[in-house]
């Protein structure tokens, strides 16, 4: 028999004891795994306890209204029953191993089943009992037979399988097995998983529509150039081409306010700040902090700011405001010598604007071939409220500034 | 961290009941992953509820005053004794995956309850906890109720703000079981602010304590995430 004790679980760090309000099962009850088992009550807040695992309710061993502390054992439940349907007697017992609870995020009292082999039908996959009688007749183990790539209804390994695996196995051959055991596992992170439901999010609710252009950037480059030494002496970090971006992407959001906006239900809303979100990729995902009020900044300032957040970033040091009120995303596919991208739009805003690699390329001026330095710049945005004829003049009005950038203003 | 999205609807004014329902299918989709978070705020028809911890004789009240006030009673699925919703007053109810935040529903309770400390503070209003009570306060009055339902930390119901409700509804009964403190309001501060502005402080402060990212959507679209089954509650409305 394998019991397993349901533990009064603790809901937070703070919480010392628990009432039980509610048993949903009575003894001899059968349960799923995750079914809800009880309700308990703590303070103001009620919560329904899924059970351990699956089998059957064996005993109650506090009664519903009484009050014990956290880790108590509470119920038990037998679940061998659960995993031996269909099977042959297994060999030896299942072994059960209960996780330790004392960690604080292990709340629920979780149970982990080791059946070790005995695994011929407790686990994904089912065996008939006339595979499983040829598996032992042909020496096949329960972990080979696991991996065979199964051709009947839902995956399952037929009789034709077994004896084709077997048959190969006896000429030496590697049969063909689920390619899961040639992968690694990662589990995501947390991050990744919001990066995850961000991205699909975003792709569900907008109409994703894309433009690309190019503008020569030879007199930001120069500009630049000629400016670098001096204020990296002054401010202490390098001068990068990005706060030139993002300047002419704030004064042309000025220009086109439908571009700084979002949707709320039949409304859009236009925003009176402008609020330009820079994706920072980290070593592992990536963050969008913001530049508040960009209107009204100057290219100091964007370097500034720009540089603030993300060595912040890298250094997981952004608070919650410095990530939060963006109106607008410009992200740089260009640092890692992309030509151009394809972004997400960055919900609830509608559009994304990306930066290429600046390349000196040789460009038709005047019908004479000059070396100029150029950059590509695509634009994802939202087809809802941007049509491309919007979409493609924003994106020649960011050309207009970069092309005329005023190279007498001092940084 | 990154913020986490959530939906955020301004209800209007509702029924207890019909919220209720709302609720538990949002409820259910949340553990299903079939939704994201969602934030609700209403404004209910008068009604008096009972928590899982109620005592029946916290409710003064007789059936033939309920009955000429027009007053609802249900014993619901939160924690918490006996509370008064009402015209005038906020509910907001949470339908939030706490696995994404913190598995701790004592920390879920304190952040419910800085929410509304910041609101009523960015209105020079300096309220507190109460160590032994859960909800926000001012003095011995109780100003906000908090009670709430988890399901593999799948949060419903919240709290209930006093913007400007008619207190004589809480005489009627003993609120949350403690008899020996009052309720206020912020009218009783003499600050009028409508309802939805009032919202929009919630929802800033959300924004802050919970590090979330507020995308406000309309009924309409919620009733759109709801699906078929809630056009079955609103036709059984029109009927009634």
């Amino acid at each position: 028999m394998a019991i397993i004790d349901v533990k009064m679980p603790q809901m937070g760090e703070s919480i010392a004891e628990g009432t039980i309000t509610k048993w949903y099962k009575k003894i001899g009850e059968k349960i799923g795994k995750d079914e809800t088992l009880l309700e308990i009550s703590t303070d103001k807040v009620d919560s329904e306890i899924p059970s351990p695992a699956a089998g059957t309710l064996v005993e109650i061993l506090v009664e519903e209204q009484k009050t014990v502390p956290v880790h108590t054992i509470i119920a038990r439940i037998n679940n061998n029953d659960a995993a031996s349907v269909n099977t042959p007697a297994p060999q030896s017992q299942p072994k059960v191993d209960e996780v330790k609870t004392s960690s604080s995020n292990q709340n629920f009292a979780t149970v982990k089943l080791n059946l070790d082999k005995q695994k011929e039908t407790s686990g994904d996959k089912f065996f008939s009992p006339l595979v499983l009688n040829i598996a032992k007749e042909e020496g096949v183990s329960v972990s080979e037979l696991e991996n065979i790539v199964g051709t009947g209804s839902q995956g399952r390994v037929t009789k034709n399988d077994i004896i084709n695996f077997s048959e190969q196995k006896k000429k030496g051959l590697t049969p063909k097995t689920d390619s899961s055991q040639k992968s690694e596992v990662v589990k995501m992170d947390n991050m990744r998983k919001l990066i995850a439901e961000h991205m699909v999010r975003s792709v569900h609710t907008s109409a994703h529509v894309g433009s690309v252009t190019e503008a020569d950037v030879t007199s930001i480059v120069n500009y630049r150039e000629k400016n670098k030494s001096d204020f990296e002496k002054r401010e202490g970090f390098k001068l990068t081409l990005t706060p030139f971006f993002l300047l002419v992407v704030a004064k042309s959001l000025k220009d086109f306010p439908y571009l700084n906006s979002s949707i709320e239900g039949d409304s859009i809303l236009l925003h009176k700040e402008i609020n330009i979100g820079i994706a920072v990729a980290l070593e592992s995902g990536l963050i969008v902090p913001v530049i508040k009020n960009s209107e009204s900044k100057n290219i100091t300032d964007f370097a500034k700011s720009g540089n603030d957040l993300a060595t912040r970033a890298r250094s997981k040091k952004l608070l919650p405001t410095d990530v939060q009120g963006g109106t607008f995303t410009v992200t740089n596919p260009g640092i890692f010598g992309n030509l151009y991208g394809f972004p997400i739009i960055n919900q609830p805003q509608v559009a994304i604007l990306g930066i290429g690699a600046v390349k000196k390329r040789p460009v038709i001026i005047n019908d004479e071939i000059k070396i100029r330095s150029m950059v590509y710049i695509s634009m994802s945005y939202d087809h809802r409220i941007i049509d491309g004829a919007l979409g493609g003049k924003f994106l020649q009005r960011v050309v207009e500034y970069l092309e005329n950038f005023n190279t007498t203003q001092s940084v | 961290m990154l913020p986490k999205f959530v939906y955020a609807v301004n209800y209007g004014n509702s029924r207890f009941e019909e919220m209720w329902k709302i609720q538990k299918q949002l409820h259910l989709a949340r553990q299903q992953k079939r939704n994201p978070d969602i934030l609700i705020f209403t404004e209910h028809e008068h009604v008096y509820t009972f928590g899982k911890s109620s005592n029946q004789n916290h409710l003064l009240a007789n059936e033939d005053e309920l009955n000429k006030k027009g007053i609802e009673t249900f014993e619901i699925d939160r924690g918490g004794d006996i509370t008064y919703h009402g015209p005038g007053q906020i509910v907001c109810y949470p339908i939030i995956n706490l696995s994404d935040y913190s598995e701790d529903i004592h920390k879920y309770l304190r952040n419910l309850e800085e929410v509304i400390i910041r609101t009523l503070s960015s209105l020079n209003i300096k309220s507190t906890r109460n160590s032994d009570y859960t909800g926000v306060w001012f003095e011995n009055e109780k100003i906000a109720a908090i009670g709430v339902k988890v399901s593999r930390w799948i949060t419903m119901h919240g709290f209930a703000f006093n913007n400007f409700p008619d207190l004589t509804f809480f005489d009627r009964i003993i609120p949350c079981g403690i008899f020996h403190k009052g309720v206020t309001s912020l009218k009783q501060f003499g600050i009028e602010i409508p309802n939805l502005e009032l919202i929009n402080l919630f929802k800033k402060y959300f924004t802050e304590v919970f590090n979330m990212e507020i995308v406000p959507i309309s009924k309409k679209e919620l009733i759109k995430i709801l699906g078929s089954s809630i056009l079955e509650t609103e036709s059984e409305l029109i009927k009634n």
